[in-house]
């Protein structure tokens, strides 16, 4: 049982980001826990796991699990009772190769590697690479399947469906059954909830630092979307791949890709691993295929996003800076105004002087949108461009591609996202087996 | 790019050699010393054969450990730096020697030092971080031994985060290397706290190696068998 009590946390002489917040979760229940962009969910997973000092931050209050007080207890004795999923799953990897970290994990734990891969529904092709060498999505896979062989009474997971396909959302969903049936509390922060509410006892609100109980959810929002093949239409688009194939070291991640791409917005979809990041590493030439022709009709300034968005947001000390930077950059003259003024307009809370990488991971994919707005790229392209982001910021996304005139390939999980995009070619990649289909997702 | 040098580093062996024994894996650069060590006792004549021996057997090692052209590269940078430095080294003493015999006395030390960082090259690869660790715990360097996990880790991350920045940069149409520095520290010092929150948190996992030998064992003995032998010819 985890019992939270007058919780309060701030960062620094800042203002306090959780407000006396409280908690109950009884053994084998689950709860969901919905919230804005930058509302403290990550800062209450923080607080759980007893970490906010590292961050330069001060926690007040009562947090215990089953009776036992957690408050001088370290966060190596907190991880006994309390697993944590980390926003992040590649830091769930402290050695580089994957099969030493599940191996010594399995040890640990008293399990096998084999139940881990089961687990997490991936086959031993995985346990050559090194952890940059597999996906966000198939990371998440396996961090969940570490969590669980944890043995702990509460199990805390932040935003896990972040990079998880539909078949593994499924997945999630079965395995929150099973937690909840071993007497294990779970809780579940996250933006894309409507896959994962069946299984969850209730829902909560974070809002001014507070938790409440939401009563209008229910399990009717949750939506399946209906992947069909369509017509692969036209030969003569403005971004081509020819007989691509791609390997990292001896095993391809894309094996004879074809296809053509005609309309201004090129979304890749399909399951972890199927090598959408690398098709759209390639379009922007940050790789070479091993075989084949990557041609892409298009002339500089290309905005890219990369899904680990603080590569970028870490470039500069302000937001100001940043915008002025890329401007340059990208041979266009700006003016600070501009900036300032599509910052008041998207309401998001981010000033000029504030710094990039302090800003939440949905602030920080929004701030990428607004210098595709005042930059005007000839191609903007994103991957995992929703990541972080509350429902409301993924509909204004989804908008601002669909009315501007801006050509983007997008790669992303999220189907709902996917769905918005008007006028675009889905493409469903399942790249190991070669298998690009052009679809259509409702 | 920058991953591309960094891989070699913390990929690690492939195939069958992985088998061996913590012993094993660190008798391969032991197996070398002589080699280098004979650089200081023996006339070029005799040098010249342990030289070719000595190369020979290591590229063979650093092929059966898989992703030789990628390991290769850095190894040249030290035999380039080693033969450059020693060259200047011989002019710089004044000592009057021909040219043909100081380029080949140069030139043999370089390679016996190339032979021998292969050796260590490929004990490193052979052996697992955690192995390292286990070795570094045992000599009382446990600290060491976990930031040495810790820098590799990071080192992995950073050189694919700079890839990523210098994509971004050129793609836009201007890579600024103040841009990249900024994006490499600064990104590195935040994943460097989310890192130490999940270690503070879970700690590194950690298992004792297992030393029982195998026959794999003896192929590292490879090379000391084919000194021996040119010792004794």
């Amino acid at each position: 049982m985890l019992t939270v009590s007058n919780l309060w946390v701030r960062y620094g002489n800042g203002s306090w980001v959780l407000r006396g917040l409280s908690l109950n979760l009884k053994d084998g229940e689950a709860a969901l826990i919905i919230g804005d962009t930058g509302s403290g969910k990550t800062t209450l997973v923080r607080a759980l796991a007893g970490v906010v000092h590292l961050t330069g931050g001060l926690a007040k209050g009562i947090i215990k699990v089953n009776d036992y007080e957690l408050s001088n207890a370290s966060p190596r004795e907190r991880s006994k009772l309390i697993g944590v999923l980390y926003q992040d799953p590649a830091i769930h990897f402290t050695y580089p190769r994957i099969d030493e970290d599940l191996e010594l994990t399995a040890l640990e734990n008293g399990v096998g590697v084999k139940d881990l891969l089961n687990a997490a529904g991936l086959s031993e092709g995985v346990l050559g690479r090194l952890v940059t060498e597999l996906s966000m999505g198939q990371l998440q896979r396996l961090a969940i399947a570490k969590l669980i062989t944890r043995g702990v009474k509460v199990i805390v997971m932040d935003e896990p469906l972040a990079h998880l396909d539909q078949d593994a959302v499924e997945l999630l969903a079965a395995v929150i059954r099973r937690i909840k049936r071993s007497n294990v509390s779970v809780l579940v922060l996250e933006h894309r909830y409507e896959n994962i509410i069946d299984p969850m006892d209730k829902v909560l609100q974070l809002s001014g630092g507070k938790l409440s109980e939401v009563s209008t959810i229910n399990a009717s929002v949750r939506r399946r979307y209906i992947i069909r093949r369509v017509s692969n239409g036209n030969d003569h688009g403005w971004l081509k791949l020819s007989n691509v194939w791609f390997k990292y070291d001896d095993s391809y991640v894309l094996s004879n890709i074809n296809l053509s791409a005609s309309s201004k917005r090129v979304i890749f979809i399909g399951p972890n691993g199927g090598g959408k990041s690398t098709l759209l590493k390639l379009i922007i030439g940050m790789i070479k295929p091993s075989k084949g022709k990557v041609i892409i009709d298009h002339s500089h300034p290309v905005l890219y996003m990369p899904q680990d968005i603080n590569v970028v947001m870490s470039m500069t000390d302000t937001v100001g800076e940043l915008y002025l930077e890329l401007a340059k950059a990208a041979g266009r003259s700006t003016s600070i105004e501009d900036l300032k003024r599509e910052l008041s307009t998207l309401e998001m809370n981010i000033d000029a002087s504030d710094d990039p990488l302090h800003l939440s991971e949905g602030q920080k994919r929004m701030l990428m949108l607004i210098m595709a707005k005042l930059l005007k790229p000839t191609l903007m392209v994103a991957d995992e461009p929703t990541s972080g982001l509350s429902s409301k910021y993924r509909v204004d996304l989804a908008e601002f591609i669909n009315q501007s005139n801006l050509r983007v390939v997008m790669a992303t999980q999220d189907m709902h996202f996917a769905s918005l995009i008007k006028d675009s070619d889905v493409f469903y990649v399942r790249g190991q087996e070669g298998h690009v289909v052009k679809v259509n997702v409702s | 790019m920058f991953y591309e040098w960094v891989k070699p580093i913390v990929k690690g062996a492939e195939g069958p050699l992985r088998g061996m024994s913590i012993i094993g894996k660190l008798t391969v650069t032991l197996s070398f010393i002589p080699y280098l060590a004979s650089y200081w006792f023996m006339n070029p004549i005799r040098l010249i054969p342990i030289t070719v021996v000595g190369l020979a057997a290591s590229i063979a090692y650093l092929a059966l450990i898989g992703d030789l052209a990628r390991r290769l590269r850095p190894l040249m940078l030290v035999w380039i730096l080693s033969e450059f430095t020693g060259l200047l080294a011989v002019l710089l003493s004044g000592r009057g020697v021909g040219l043909i015999s100081m380029l080949l006395n140069v030139t043999v030390l370089s390679t016996l030092i190339l032979v021998l960082v292969t050796g260590v090259v490929v004990s490193l690869a052979l052996l697992r971080l955690s192995e390292v660790r286990y070795i570094l715990s045992a000599i009382g360097l446990s600290t060491l031994g976990e930031s040495l996990v810790l820098s590799l880790r990071y080192l992995l991350n950073a050189s694919i985060s700079m890839d990523e920045a210098y994509a971004m940069l050129k793609s836009l149409g201007n890579v600024k290397p103040k841009l990249l520095v900024n994006s490499l520290v600064a990104n590195g010092v935040r994943y460097s706290m989310i890192l130490a929150q999940y270690i503070e948190y879970y700690g590194i996992p950690s298992v004792k190696p297992k030393v029982t030998l195998s026959r794999l064992d003896l192929i590292a003995l490879i090379p000391l068998i084919l000194y021996v032998i040119l010792l004794v010819l």
